[in-house]
């Protein structure tokens, strides 16, 4: 699919509503007024926007720890997310899940795990049911560049490449895993070089351009849609501006100023936005109307989130298991 | 009715399930091409297929977690993990994943599958030979059982299958070969209903899988000196049919339980802990365990025979209880 120019403008638009999310969260969270520990993925909306957009309300998504952007633009409202992040009684979580790890099956998201690596599984499940149903969905699962050295991550792509799987695997590189460089963690000079492995392409893409993700994960797509279907690795290679939540403070016991400097000054929004500007797609006036729409939008979720109810603590035992009369109805 | 080994049962169970429903798939190591370790999927391959008998790698984690995300996108997957000492691999999955999908999107999610394996000491070394079943029991999500004999086991895992919850369905090793006999046309078994397999005045015996056996071998035994057992078999451990136990408490006044697991943190501690607080005004002498003692698993004969709860074990602690 061929970008217009006005999926260029939303998907601007979802990479700024992404930082305007993260930001305020980060802010509520200092001051006590959220409860859920942020692990935010400011300077990574590229590869979220990048690999969700033009996907269908059918093709699955795993999120990871850090895919803000993935939920967003699969299109569960910052309203639902952030009411999730205060706890609160929504449908699709009641309280009982994270907003990190919220899940929407209507939407085609699968609620992932706090494990590292451990909702990977999942998704190559998700992808052999569109086998074995025979659709044409497929299944984009996202994980960071810890993840590939679980055990969780090896066993998940070589079965779905044995399968003949469509998924495609998009691993945000953002450098570190909690305070442990991929340098230190990976030998390999790119992740995306492990796919030889499994005998499936991989590619190493430019996370911080959102074009680029969106280029590889179409054409990934196009290589899980053939028969057999063949899955792909994608590595984004991008940045964590912040630490790995919101109590490890940017005190660079891990990493230096100059490399956050560094990685700051290719910034993944300001870019697209240059980008977007000298095509003559984006002018000041829609640049501030975005800005402006995205604040109230997420000032409104705040709100949302504030003002909804707790959940009903009768409620905390429900959905452990499905009882006789649910199967029943 | 007609006359079947419990391995046969087994793959009748599977075979019909699959008939009846699209949605139910085979998928674990050697289960196709193979016919399965211990041949419980036998000639579902060349029946239905590679595509819903699905031969994997050996990644008991990415078979497992395969088989959640299918299940949370509609499919009903039949699992196979070779011997329940390998769950242990997937045991991130078992515990993190299958147990609480549906509870993290609260109730928005079902995971319809099941797990199978098979348990228990028959001589095959430590890490072939354990029964683990107490460390599933304490995982809120996932329902247990175990069954003893043909009709149960075909019953029951025809329940499981059905059921749309994650079930963990843990079959002993020795019993795979016990016939007995199963009605010819569609039938099942509910889970969480104990089934008294042996009824009798004197002693409750409470029990699961091959040590079923054992204390009916025990009860006849017993039977010639007048001491009558009551055999619950409790067929599923989770949900546990309580109300089966401790009426049968009420009436005989004494409660032994016999597993093969061993017996620090087995699943005879949560039933005799049940028992002492429901039954307590009733109990005519304290609760006993007979299970395997608190050790791996060795590999000789005659060092598994002095280890392994035996007729001879049950026999002499029913006689000290009713003496």
């Amino acid at each position: 699919m061929s970008l217009s120019k006005d999926d260029l403008i939303k998907m601007y638009r979802w990479m700024v509503l992404t930082r305007t999310f993260e930001l305020t969260m980060n802010y509520l969270f200092d001051r006590g007024r959220v409860p859920e520990l942020q692990h935010c993925s400011v300077g990574q909306e590229a590869v979220g926007v990048g690999a969700c957009y033009g996907l269908r309300r059918e093709d699955v998504v795993m999120p990871s720890l850090r895919s803000r952007a993935a939920f967003l633009v699969k299109g569960v409202s910052s309203k639902i997310l952030m009411a999730a992040a205060f706890g609160k009684d929504t449908k699709e979580c009641g309280g009982k899940n994270t907003s990190h790890h919220l899940g929407d099956l209507s939407l085609g998201i699968i609620a992932g795990t706090g494990i590292v690596g451990g909702s990977i599984p999942l998704a190559v499940g998700a992808a052999l049911a569109s086998k074995l149903k025979k659709t044409d969905q497929v299944t984009v699962c996202f994980f960071g560049d810890g993840a590939t050295n679980t055990g969780n991550f090896h066993e998940s792509v070589n079965l779905a490449a044995v399968l003949r799987l469509p998924i495609i695997f998009v691993c945000e590189n953002n450098q570190y895993a909690m305070g442990t460089s991929v340098k230190n963690s990976v030998l390999a000079e790119n992740i995306a070089d492990r796919a030889a492995g499994y005998g499936i392409p991989g590619v190493t893409v430019d996370g911080n351009d959102v074009i680029a993700v969106y280029e590889a994960v179409q054409s990934a797509i196009e290589k899980a849609k053939d028969v057999p279907a063949q899955p792909s690795l994608i590595e984004c290679k991008t940045y964590r501006w912040f630490g790995h939540s919101q109590r490890d403070p940017v005190d660079c016991r891990y990493r230096t100023r100059e490399e956050i400097e560094a990685w700051k000054i290719r910034c993944p929004i300001e870019r697209f936005k240059g980008y977007l500007r000298a095509e003559g797609i984006l002018n000041e006036e829609v640049i501030r109307e975005i800005d402006e729409e995205t604040r109230l939008e997420i000032e409104e979720a705040v709100k949302f989130a504030e003002e909804s109810p707790y959940p009903e603590p009768s409620k905390v035992l429900d959905d452990n298991y499905v009882t006789v009369l649910e199967a029943q109805s | 009715m007609k006359e079947i080994t419990l391995v046969r049962a087994l793959g009748e169970a599977i075979r019909e399930e699959m008939i009846r429903d699209d949605a139910v798939f085979v998928i674990g190591e050697e289960v196709g091409v193979y016919g399965g370790c211990f041949r419980v999927t036998e000639g579902l391959f060349g029946e239905f297929g590679a595509e819903r008998v699905i031969d994997t790698p050996i990644s008991e984690s990415a078979i497992i977690g395969a088989a959640i995300g299918a299940a949370a996108m509609g499919m009903k997957p039949v699992a196979e993990i070779m011997y329940q000492d390998f769950a242990t691999l997937a045991i991130d999955q078992i515990l993190n994943c299958a147990a609480k999908i549906r509870y993290m999107h609260a109730g928005h999610a079902t995971i319809p599958m099941v797990i199978r394996s098979a348990y228990g000491a028959s001589g095959a070394g430590a890490h072939h030979s354990q029964s683990i079943e107490a460390m599933f029991c304490h995982i809120p999500g996932v329902k247990v059982v175990v069954p003893s004999i043909p009709y149960d086991a075909k019953g029951l895992l025809k329940s499981a299958i059905r059921d749309p919850n994650p079930v963990l369905f843990f079959e002993h090793k020795l019993t795979y070969g016990i016939t007995g006999e199963i009605p010819s046309e569609d039938y099942t078994v509910p889970l969480g209903k104990a089934d008294i397999k042996l009824p009798g005045q004197d002693l409750t015996v409470v029990t699961w899988g091959l040590m079923v056996h054992k204390a009916l071998q025990a009860a006849t035994e017993l039977a010639k000196r007048g001491i009558e057992l009551e055999v619950i078999d409790m067929r599923t451990l989770v949900p546990l049919d309580t109300t089966a136990v401790v009426n049968s408490v009420k009436k005989t006044g004494r409660l032994m339980i016999v597993h093969e697991a061993c017996k620090t943190g087995g699943y005879g501690g949560e039933i005799a802990a049940i028992v002492a607080r429901e039954a307590f005004g009733y109990l005519d002498s304290p609760i006993e365990r007979v299970t395997t003692p608190d050790t791996t698993i060795p590999f000789s004969r005659n060092l598994l025979e002095t280890i392994i709860p035996s007729e001879k074990n049950i026999v002499d602690v029913a006689l000290t209880m009713t003496g």
